[in-house]
């Protein structure tokens, strides 16, 4: 296994690992969407 | 229009089940080959240029039309094309979207079935090779093995006496259907939610093994883990030259994420108007790309160098993704001593579980598209789908030899007309819906703003980026694929069942357009949505 070897495995393996980690922390830490309103009206 | 109105469970579900689709055979078997013969490391320049410039931005695309048309009350490819592109041509066109997923079920399933039944013998002792024997002999028996499970021999694997491969296609239709006809939360989104952690698990128990396997025989020192880490991963500069290499890129970006498939629009349909598309397209390409390259491209040919050497692993790799994972790899579980059937167990369940989480999303667009077009119960929609689906594969089950008649379902269907329906979407994207009103579509709800580039990118880059590979590929296969068509009857009959399923979805889409406009909805999308 060449330096380069070592830099392309390294470098693709930890690119797609950082970027499943950041993906799936932003999804975990992400608001709740606000509910649907409702679709029908309210009596006072 | 449908009997309940279907919905994901949670945020996580729907991107579990695009991760879900897009993992399959070809991020642990295709993917290692495809790099190791086209420049190694250097391969992933290419790759990761068409990751961004074409498979994430195709997919933003789809998640956004999906959930448009599902606000409109659509759940299939040909109504929601017919929403996003304003009119019955991009209706018709949209027909593929429900075509691609049907016709690839019918010899998918078949090879889902291959796994589990792999599965069950490595758990019950293994394909018969013998651990002491020459490789040359132990390759013989698994492809001899492998010729006798999948009927490769002669046509007619279920009237030969091959009765396992039938019984194991049985289980494997049966679950499947099983859980689509549970519905969307119920069933596809429960499965996956344990399903892919489980993968995730399978697959960090062999690259852990695969990773300590040091040097096994000490009189062969050169076949060891680093140098088979090298044989994947030494970057071939020269590659990025060729064209060839480009292409083999953008091809597997493509197929890998499930991109013009037909899946992501059914899917992104039952989200709501609320929900996230942006970060959620983009969380289950990046998954799909953690089992690709962060396990595929440390496994597979790892492995196989470990103990066949360097010309046992070229010779798995010529040998395709299918000779690479159900000829090449048993022989490596066999020299793994006691552990090995274990392993080799645990490797195929991974396969089975990345095959079936793929399958499920093949069966519900069409589900949907029936339900949806011929106003039927979910039950009688499962019934003339489930019958499609069993002359499909009963065909591919019994033209088994050599694998010519669904290898020509795969070429036409499966690569073919993907190309095209990618083309449809985005264009319809970009440039019929605007891109502007798409890019305000993409961002409702959105957790986070994709980069302004990406206008650009997704309304001329990746139009003209997916012209060139269409053309190239067409250059490189389309006279020889015609040639194959003309010289092989099993061919002919391949695209002729192909033909017939594409006159049942016509059919289908034209009495659904008369049903949808005399119920009043927007079937060639002139009205906003009224949410």
């Amino acid at each position: 296994m060449t330096i380069l070897g070592w830099i392309f495995m390294l470098g693709s393996a930890g690119a797609v690992w950082g970027m499943t980690g950041y993906c799936f922390y932003r999804v975990l830490t992400a608001p709740e969407p606000p509910p649907e309103e409702p679709q029908h009206f309210h009596s006072a | 229009m449908t009997e309940h109105k279907q919905e994901w469970g949670t945020r996580f579900g729907v991107i579990l089940a695009v991760a879900g689709s897009a993992v399959g055979l070809g991020n642990f078997l295709r993917f290692p080959g495809q790099a190791a013969a086209n420049g190694g490391g250097a391969f992933m320049v290419p790759y990761f240029c068409a990751l961004l410039f074409l498979g994430i931005p195709i997919g933003w695309a789809e998640w956004t039309m999906g959930r448009y048309g599902g606000r409109k009350g659509f759940h299939s490819s040909p109504s929601i094309m017919g929403v996003v592109g304003k009119g019955a041509v991009a209706r018709y066109l949209g027909v593929i979207g429900v075509l691609i997923p049907l016709a690839v079920s019918f010899y998918y399933t078949y090879i889902e079935a291959w796994c589990l039944g792999y599965t069950w013998r490595f758990l019950t002792g293994g394909i018969g090779i013998e651990a002491g024997a020459p490789v040359a002999e132990q390759t013989a028996t698994a492809a001899r093995f492998y010729s006798d499970f999948t009927g490769r021999d002669e046509n007619g694997v279920l009237a030969g006496g091959s009765y396992a491969t039938f019984f194991f296609w049985l289980i494997t239709f049966a679950v499947n259907i099983g859980l689509v006809y549970r519905g969307i939360s119920k069933g596809i989104e429960k499965f996956c939610s344990w399903a892919m952690p489980a993968m995730a698990v399978c697959a960090t128990i062999v690259l852990i093994r695969v990773l300590t396997l040091g040097t096994p025989d000490p009189s062969l020192p050169e076949q060891n883990v680093i140098n088979g880490l090298g044989y994947m991963w030494n970057p071939n500069f020269s590659a990025l030259g060729n064209a060839q290499t480009w292409l083999a890129a953008a091809g597997q970006i493509f197929f890998t994420l499930s991109v013009g498939f037909g899946v992501i629009i059914n899917y992104a349909s039952y989200m709501k108007k609320r929900d996230d598309v942006v970060l959620s397209g983009l969380t289950a390409s990046a998954t799909n790309e953690l089992f690709e390259v962060g396990f595929g491209g440390l496994i597979t040919l790892t492995a196989s160098f470990v103990f066949l050497g360097l010309s046992g692993t070229i010779a798995a790799v010529q040998g395709g993704t299918f000779g690479l994972g159900f000829t090449t790899l048993p022989v490596v579980f066999a020299h793994m001593g006691p552990f090995g059937n274990l392993v080799g167990a645990t490797w195929f369940f991974m396969l089975f579980l990345a095959a079936i989480t793929s399958s499920i999303s093949m069966y519900q667009p069409t589900l949907a598209f029936f339900q949806e077009s011929l106003g039927t119960s979910r039950k009688a929609a499962t019934t003339l789908m489930v019958s499609i689906c069993v002359v499909g594969s009963f065909l591919v089950m019994y033209y088994s030899k050599d694998g010519i008649f669904w290898s020509a379902i795969d070429d036409w269907v499966g690569t073919f007309l993907i190309f095209i329906l990618a083309m449809v979407q985005i264009v319809c994207f970009s440039w019929i819906f605007g891109i502007e009103r798409g890019w305000k579509e993409a961002h409702q709800g959105a957790h986070m703003q994709i980069p302004g580039v990406y206008k650009i990118v997704m309304k001329y880059v990746a139009p003209l980026y997916l012209i060139v590979v269409f053309v190239a590929f067409c250059v490189q296969n389309l006279g020889a694929w015609v040639k194959g068509v003309a010289d092989e009857p099993l061919r002919q009959g391949a695209l002729l069942l192909v033909a017939a399923t594409t006159a049942v979805l016509v059919i289908c889409t034209y009495v659904g357009t008369k049903r949808w406009r005399a119920a009043g909805l927007d079937v060639d999308g002139r009205l906003p949505p009224n949410d």
